[in-house]
């Protein structure tokens, strides 16, 4: 059966690993070397107690450096263990990793205030953030991306993705303002920086996730969800930042809360979705488009658009924010809005306009793989499930009435069926496009899968 | 229609000829490439901006003589102590220029910048003639607060050309503290 099964499968088992394991171990070394520049910087030039903490960054570094020697160690034990052993290992030391990095991020942004304004401001901007990880989420109404990466994406963005542009922007301020006029050219180039740093910076996690979890990414919905995530987790930390900051300069004056309140109200409410989210998430939009052409040449120059789009975003607001000045008066209320809404408002309508356009395209295709499979008559879908799984809402319509029939258990078991059956139309129709690596033998599991859990749910 | 290929199989199953399947990814495709468009339209104002405030060229080599920055007293409107890089919040300062130093053929001027980039300080445009009775150069308390903000502030002497700083002629970054 296996044999015939080969012979049917679009894209056979391949031989040895990816190629894109490759240019996943290039970035990571890169942002390796990023960041251990970073913690040996901190030490020398920053003389000051938190700084020195940043050397702790090179314990985070042999943290890495262990935890591919366990690695490499785990393929010498038993087989059955490998697995376990590895996302031990990895688990373990990407907690550590984050963890040193955040020790140094808090250190470093917030000690201008102390560590009770800097508490204060995390807890002000975790409920806004949370819920606007929660709306990303949901974005993608057939196949939410699980909890774990969104985290592992925001993470990204919050811990490392300011860890690695904190020296690269300090010294090309350093080196443009002593070398270059004061004003707009300068304005000019503190923009590009920010745009050039911090959306590489933050387009990486996204790569990342595109190279290894290529059965998480499925398409341009996949790409904006996780691309909003990081772009989440980087406001968090800069919102963090810019309120400790601001209350340190403004509160021997009398107006430190003020001047904090106001940069919570900016970033962490109107800029939520129309900074870095935005940004980001056209990084993932170009990302998720690539994951679906054919052509190589082709990928690359979307991925390359997402990231130019993204920089061009990020400058042009960076570099004529000073085109529209606010008024200290009532009316400065509604140039704060209408300011936001003009200079971010278009890249963010372009980022909905992608989303929509995916999540359309995502849903048509789904729908005629469900039609295909129920013709088939596995089992997996029946002909009758094929109109209720078409529509996420028709879809929670029916879990509601297996709530109420049966109770909490009902509900889930018809949501893990549901999942299920969602995960094997997506199997489908990658292997219809022929953008799908596994072997033909994986979408027989899945089948087999849905089938196990008809069975569980009694249906 | 002409053609040099070799006809191999009859033309009358044209209900074999497809048009290609419709892709919608292509579509996504070209609305990226066109939102890239918009991207480098952007960016090349961008650089564009730059250069017209950064113009390439423009270095003459002139320098300007900064004689130091100070305290500074308003009643008196007179410096005090020895040159100084950081000051407390509660101390104004002022920078001292000596506009002597320069050619009298080029128009100039000099600013403070506080860590905002807002200007807090400032005297010309005028030739070094003009200026040297205005040597010394304070830094002004922005309108509202009781005193200047923390933060680095950065002081230059600009050579201007149709009323746009062109070139800096001298520079000099002092600390303001925040305790």
């Amino acid at each position: 059966m296996n044999a015939n099964l080969s012979l049917r499968a679009a894209n056979p088992r391949p031989r040895g690993r990816p190629a894109r394991y490759g240019v996943t171990i290039a970035v990571a070394v890169v942002v390796l070397i990023v960041l251990i520049a970073s913690s040996i910087l901190d030490y020398v030039f920053l003389d000051t107690i938190p700084s020195r903490t940043a050397l702790y960054g090179l314990l985070s570094v042999a943290l890495v450096a262990m935890g591919t020697i366990i690695g490499v160690r785990a393929f010498d034990r038993n087989p059955a263990d490998r697995r376990r052993h590895l996302i031990r290992a990895g688990v373990l030391l990407g907690l550590a990793v984050l963890l040193w990095l955040l020790l140094i991020d808090v250190f470093v942004f917030t000690g201008s205030a102390g560590p009770g304004v800097a508490a204060i401001s995390a807890l002000a901007c975790l409920p806004t953030t949370a819920f606007g990880l929660f709306v990303v989420r949901r974005l993608d109404r057939n196949e939410k991306e699980p909890w774990r990466l969104v985290l592992v994406a925001f993470a990204w963005g919050a811990i490392v993705a300011t860890s690695m542009v904190i020296w690269g922007e300090s010294l090309w301020s350093a080196v443009a303002e002593r070398t270059l006029v004061p004003g707009p050219g300068l304005d000019a180039s503190s923009a590009f920086s920010a745009g050039l740093l911090e959306e590489l910076a933050k387009g990486v996690a996204v790569l990342l996730l595109f190279l290894v979890m290529r059965n998480e990414f499925d398409d341009v919905v996949d790409g904006i969800v996780y691309g909003a995530a990081v772009g989440l987790g980087f406001n968090f930390m800069e919102s963090i930042a810019y309120m400790t900051n601001l209350y340190a300069i403004f509160n021997p004056e009398g107006v430190g809360a003020y001047a904090a309140g106001f940069q919570w109200y900016a970033r962490q409410v109107l800029g939520l979705f129309f900074g870095h989210a935005t940004y980001t998430a056209l990084i993932g939009a170009g990302i998720g488009i690539a994951r679906q052409l054919p052509n190589p040449s082709q990928k690359v120059i979307a991925i390359v658009s997402g990231f130019l789009i993204a920089i061009a975003a990020h400058f042009s607001w960076d570099a004529w924010l000073a085109f529209f000045p606010i008024e200290s008066s009532a009316l400065g209320l509604v140039e704060i809005h209408l300011r936001t809404l003009i200079m971010t408002g278009p890249f963010t309508a372009a980022v909905v306009a992608l989303l929509l356009s995916g999540i359309h395209f995502e849903g048509r295709a789904l729908s005629e793989q469900f039609r295909k499979e129920a013709a088939e008559g596995a089992g997996a879908i029946l002909p009758a499930e094929v109109y209720i799984l078409s529509s996420p809402w028709r879809r929670l319509t029916e879990r509601m009435r297996a709530l109420r029939r049966g109770g909490l258990r009902a509900y889930f078991a018809l949501a893990r069926l549901q999942t299920a059956q969602l995960d094997l139309a997506m199997e489908r129709w990658h292997r219809e496009r022929q953008e799908i690596e596994t072997p033909l033998e994986a979408e027989h599991e899945l089948r087999q899968h849905v089938i196990v859990l008809r069975r569980q749910a009694a249906f | 229609m002409l053609s040099l290929i070799e006809r191999t199989a009859p033309l009358d199953k044209l209900a074999a000829v497809r048009a290609a399947p419709y892709d919608p990814v292509r579509s996504l495709y070209r609305a990226l490439l066109f939102f890239d468009l918009v991207a480098i339209l952007i960016l090349a104002v961008g650089i564009a901006e730059f250069l017209y405030f950064e113009p390439p060229g423009q270095g003459t080599g002139v320098k300007a003589t900064i004689v130091g920055v100070y305290q500074y007293d308003p009643a008196t409107r007179t410096t005090i102590g020895p040159d100084r890089s950081t000051f407390l919040r509660t101390e104004q300062f002022a920078a001292v220029v000596d506009w002597t130093s320069l050619h009298q053929d080029i128009t100039v001027d000099a600013r403070w910048y506080d860590s905002f980039e807002a200007i807090v300080g400032r005297v010309g445009p005028g030739t070094p003639g003009q200026l040297a009775g205005e040597a010394i150069v304070p830094v002004g308390v922005p309108a509202g607060l009781k005193h200047n903000l923390p933060g680095q502030y950065v002081f230059v002497v600009e050579r201007l050309d149709n009323g746009v700083p062109v070139e800096v002629l001298a520079r000099r970054i002092v600390l303001v503290e925040r305790e």
